[in-house]
């Protein structure tokens, strides 16, 4: 094992992996940053690049513009309440906050940090663990699926501060809006008017960027006063000792989570952060700063989701299988390069896959080397006036959309969500849970039908699947846990008005 | 329980009443709902778009008691200017190329400023003409028209 | 060709500048006057991206240009093609034409916005790979006799993992179902990716696939390779048997070549004919294919466009057969 490690340390230390691994960092954390592009938009775009690279090279290039994006992505839903993907969308609920608060420095900072504890961790348990946690991605049948994303849900309805039956019903009108396009057991079209456009569904970017960010574009042009705070009020860029101490526990817990979670095909991101938040806000000494700039709210789900996505490595490693959309073009590459990804990769291509694993701690270290001193310069971002900024964050996010498929669709669709962004803030609906409804909600349709269609209709399946079971036991328990304070405060509101 | 209306949830309400009738009409109409044991592709939007509705009751009538919470007002020219702006930069990127809708969408979104400072806002447009071009064009390489004429 | 991040991007340019110089002939025409795009109408990374990128990358210096790869997904392959057939016929925009686009989507699609035959001139064709029906290892069927036997033996059939509704290994195993007398129900996925992992942790018993994706899985074990559907054994997987050795009348491929929009110049698309096929005939990229489980496989842009037309036929009744049509 040891030995292995430092082989792959020999490999990737080479100059031309180094800088390999640097350059992808470099490049994950200024896409992640940028609105609109993602990881898989980049990716494909670099995809040519690597024909001419070694092999090891240019997964190690790749590789690191996947986890960079994750430590970029946390940038702009802190400053800008812009989220590139399902994981910053929980960033946003504490870490805009705190920028708000004047506090965006030591947001910025945790999200550093955590990222590179968790991606150090979860890195370890690639290489350590990896073959044996395929067993337990593979033992997740589409019942086991279903539990889980019910779980997710229950959860995701409780993220929000303010009225539940409201988050709630954001969530299953987002839950609606994820079920237009193509249905997948039957292949027709639902809700899509004959727009081909919506075939696929609705675009989560183009969503989160209108309902996100330029509606928050909006909201502070009618707001001059929020955007003095933001300018004004920024104090340190490091973290105090007190919040050392808030945030250690969370970032344990936040890793833990995302390392497990990470390793499920689907969905492992999306639940990791999500997860993480909501075990923080029960268990957290803080519970009433969530929602309202609480530094917890920041380090568990980032810790989280940079775990998760060094794991999700796993069934690519193991199985030669995608856990989302950017390992299959990983996949892609290293088919170009006559790689067959999988479990014979260990032994036939030792330098790939220690390479790689070794380069991924060191990527986490230039990560972190890389964005702490940036810190500064994205805190002093804020300080711009917001009539150079609010049109650059426009343009950004217009490009930024129009480019993931090189179709002015996109852009409408954002347009729309802009509108419904802001109006949603007029009458107190929080979109978060919007958006982990309609990136959810259709995966357990799908899993939910796929298990019956299985069963031939037998719904006892997802009672008689230990995994199944216990998670919906846990879904139980997490309505319970949600209904009983809020009857019982409704009881004591009832009483004190009578 | 006294009446007391608190408009934003009335208005959430019928919003999401409105939204799930609409799409449990789309889904009647379009999609075979199947049984239980066998679900069509219209199941579970008739799940879903009926709970909603549900929900969407429980608030409106939830909100006829808890008020008074009254909906700010809604900032028309803002709003219109910066989806403007987005909706003209999606129409013309195709057309017109990169720099000119990306010209027309800062100039439309400027107006959104209380002052409008011409030399301020050029000077932006071609602050971030060239930021985008390096950026996206040269950086990223996406595949877009520069010019109305460019091929 | 790349262009993609600053350095490599100038290094690429002075590549293409020095092989071009050298054998570049007299050009009869203004063609090509600029870059020529090729759209691919799937998300970027998959089989099918890839072979088009090594096809643009050794294209664009044979024609003094640029090739450059643009991914337009979605709708089963039809929006990127919607957008070739309605581009200038002036031979710097083609399209990566392909079964599902061209074969099976004007049976599929009711309200298609193109004609796959009337609104494109079809170029060549690329290359062409079999499918492969594979079972989980520990499934009881080991061989394709057996499959039948335990079909047949159980009152629903088996049920199998395929990627999408109306793609080709859905229909593909509709018929192999009906030929063999036997019943075998789809069980769909996002991508064969998903329905792989399904596949080999024994949640559906069979799937069919792609064979280049499912070599890999294969050769290592993780799936026990059936049957496959072209017309000779794949040289990549030669110790499995095909449908028509099995005595089932099928040999069907997953193809792609490339296409212009109709009224394309003619003597663009014969230059164009020419140019792909002398990329096909280099033995780098035939190995390069042939790793990827593709056949390359010349044709005229007549024989092409008569391809098309037949493959249109043959899927037309089993589309129709299957329900799956998208209204």
């Amino acid at each position: 094992m040891l030995e292995n490690l430092i082989y792959g340390f020999g490999v990737a230390a080479t100059f031309q992996n180094l800088s390999a691994c640097f350059i992808g960092a470099l490049l994950g954390t200024a896409i992640g940053v940028l609105p609109g592009i993602g990881p898989l938009a980049t990716i494909s775009l670099l995809l040519p690049l690597t024909f001419g690279m070694p092999s090891t090279t240019a997964i190690i290039m790749l590789a690191g513009i996947y986890y960079g994006a994750q430590y970029g992505g946390s940038t702009t839903s802190i400053l800008m309440n812009l989220p590139g993907e399902v994981s910053s969308v929980i960033t946003t609920l504490d870490g805009y906050q705190m920028a708000k608060n004047g506090q965006a420095g030591p947001a910025l900072a945790v999200a550093a940090i955590g990222s590179f504890i968790a991606g150090c961790v979860a890195t370890l348990v690639v290489a350590i663990a990896g073959p044996l946690l395929t067993a337990v991605a593979l033992s997740f049948g589409p019942a086991d699926y279903f539990s889980l994303m019910l779980l997710g849900l229950i959860v995701a309805s409780v993220l929000s501060e303010g009225n539940v039956v409201k988050s709630i019903a954001m969530m299953i009108a987002g839950v609606g809006i994820g079920l237009v396009g193509t249905d997948v057991q039957t292949g027709q079209q639902r809700f899509t008017f004959d727009i081909p456009e919506l075939s696929d569904g609705i675009g989560f970017a183009p969503m989160a960027m209108g309902m996100f960010g330029i509606a928050e574009v909006i909201r502070n042009l009618e707001m001059p006063e929020v955007r003095e705070a933001l300018k004004t009020r920024i104090s340190r860029l490091w973290l105090t000792g007190e919040e050392w101490r808030r945030v250690a526990a969370p970032i344990a817990r936040g890793t833990t989570l995302g390392t497990l979670v990470g390793i499920l095909p689907g969905g492992g991101a999306a639940l990791s952060s999500m997860g993480a938040y909501t075990l923080e806000r029960r268990v957290s000494r803080n519970k009433h700063l969530f929602g309202k700039g609480a530094i917890e709210g920041v380090a568990a789900p980032e810790s989280a989701n940079n775990a998760a996505a060094q794991t999700s490595f796993i069934p690519l490693l193991t199985l030669g299988i995608p856990a989302n959309a950017v390992m299959a073009l990983m996949i892609g590459a290293l088919i170009i390069q006559g790689i067959q990804p999988g479990p014979r990769m260990i032994e036939a291509q030792p330098d790939l896959f220690w390479g790689l694993i070794a380069s991924m701690w060191l990527g986490n270290l230039m990560l972190v080397v890389i964005n702490l001193p940036l810190i500064g310069m994205w805190v002093r971002l804020l300080k711009v006036p917001y009539d150079l900024m609010y049109p650059a964050i426009l343009v950004f996010c217009a490009i930024g959309v129009y480019s993931l498929n090189n179709n002015n669709f996109d852009v409408f669709v954002t347009v729309v969500f802009a509108f419904l962004g802001y109006l949603f803030s007029k009458i107190g609906c929080p979109p978060a849970p919007m958006l982990i409804g309609f990136v959810l909600g259709p995966m357990m349709e799908e899993h939910l039908r796929r298990a019956m269609l299985l069963s031939r209709g037998d719904p006892m399946v997802f009672l008689e699947r230990p995994i199944s079971a216990t998670l919906l036991v846990l879904a139980v328990i997490a309505v319970a846990a949600m209904a009983i304070p809020s009857l019982r405060k409704g009881k004591e509101e009832a009483l004190h008005q009578a | 329980m006294r009446f007391r209306p608190d408009a934003q949830d009335i208005f959430a309400g019928v919003m999401f009443i409105a939204f799930a009738a609409l799409m449990l009409y789309l889904n009647f109409e379009s999609h075979p709902i199947g049984t239980a044991r066998r679900m069509g592709s219209g199941y579970m939007p008739m799940l879903a778009f009926g709970l909603l509705a549900a929900l969407g009751l429980a608030i409106l009538i939830g909100g006829l008691f808890t008020g008074p919470e009254p909906i700010g007002r809604f900032a028309w020219r803002d709003m219109a200017l910066i989806l403007g702006a987005t909706t003209v930069f999606g129409l013309s990127v195709e057309r017109l190329g990169f720099v000119v809708s990306i010209s027309l969408c800062i100039l439309i979104a400027s107006l959104a400023e209380k002052t409008w400072k011409p030399l301020r806002v050029l000077g932006l447009t071609l602050f971030l003409l060239a930021l985008c071009w390096a950026v996206f064009i040269w950086y990223l390489d996406i595949r877009i028209r520069l010019f109305p004429w460019s091929h | 060709m790349t262009r993609r991040i600053a350095l490599p991007r100038r290094w690429v340019l002075a590549a293409i500048g020095t092989t071009v110089a050298a054998p570049a002939p007299v050009r009869a025409q203004a063609w090509p006057s600029g870059p020529i795009r090729l759209v691919v109408p799937f998300a970027p990374g998959g089989t099918t991206d890839v072979m088009a990128r090594l096809v643009a990358d050794r294209l664009g210096p044979r024609l003094g240009t640029t090739v450059i790869v643009e991914n337009r997904a979605g709708a089963g392959a039809t929006i990127g093609s919607t957008f070739v057939a309605q581009a200038a016929p002036d031979g710097h925009t083609l399209v990566m034409s392909n079964i599902a686009s061209h074969g099976i989507a004007p049976s599929l699609y009711r309200n298609l916005r193109y004609d796959a035959l009337k609104d494109f001139a079809h170029v060549a064709m690329v290359t062409r790979n079999p499918s492969v029906m594979v079972a989980n290892p520990d499934f009881e069927a080991k061989s394709f006799a057996e499959v039948v036997r335990v079909a047949k033996a159980r009152p629903d059939g088996l049920d199998y993992g395929v990627s999408g509704a109306g793609s080709s290994n859905h229909l593909l195993g509709l018929r192999v179902a009906k030929a063999a007398g036997i019943r075998l129900t789809p069980v769909f996925y996002r991508g064969a990716g998903p329905a792989m992992t399904d596949t080999i942790a024994g949640v559906v018993p069979l799937m069919f696939d792609g064979l280049p994706s499912a070599t890999g899985h294969i050769r290592e074990g993780r799936v026990r390779g059936i049957a496959t559907s072209g017309a000779e054994r794949a040289a990549a997987v030669p110790d499995i048997p095909t449908f028509k050795e099995l005595g089932l009348d099928i040999v069907s491929y997953q193809w792609f070549g490339i296409s212009a929009p109709a009224g394309t110049p003619a003597e663009i698309v014969q230059r164009l004919n020419r140019e792909i096929r002398a990329v096909l005939a280099d033995t780098a990229v035939m190995q390069r294919f042939d790793q990827l489980g593709g056949t390359t496989l010349e044709m005229t842009p007549d024989q092409y466009t008569a391809f098309i037309a037949e493959e249109i036929a043959v899927w037309a009744p089993v589309v129709e057969a299957s329900g799956a049509r998208v209204d």
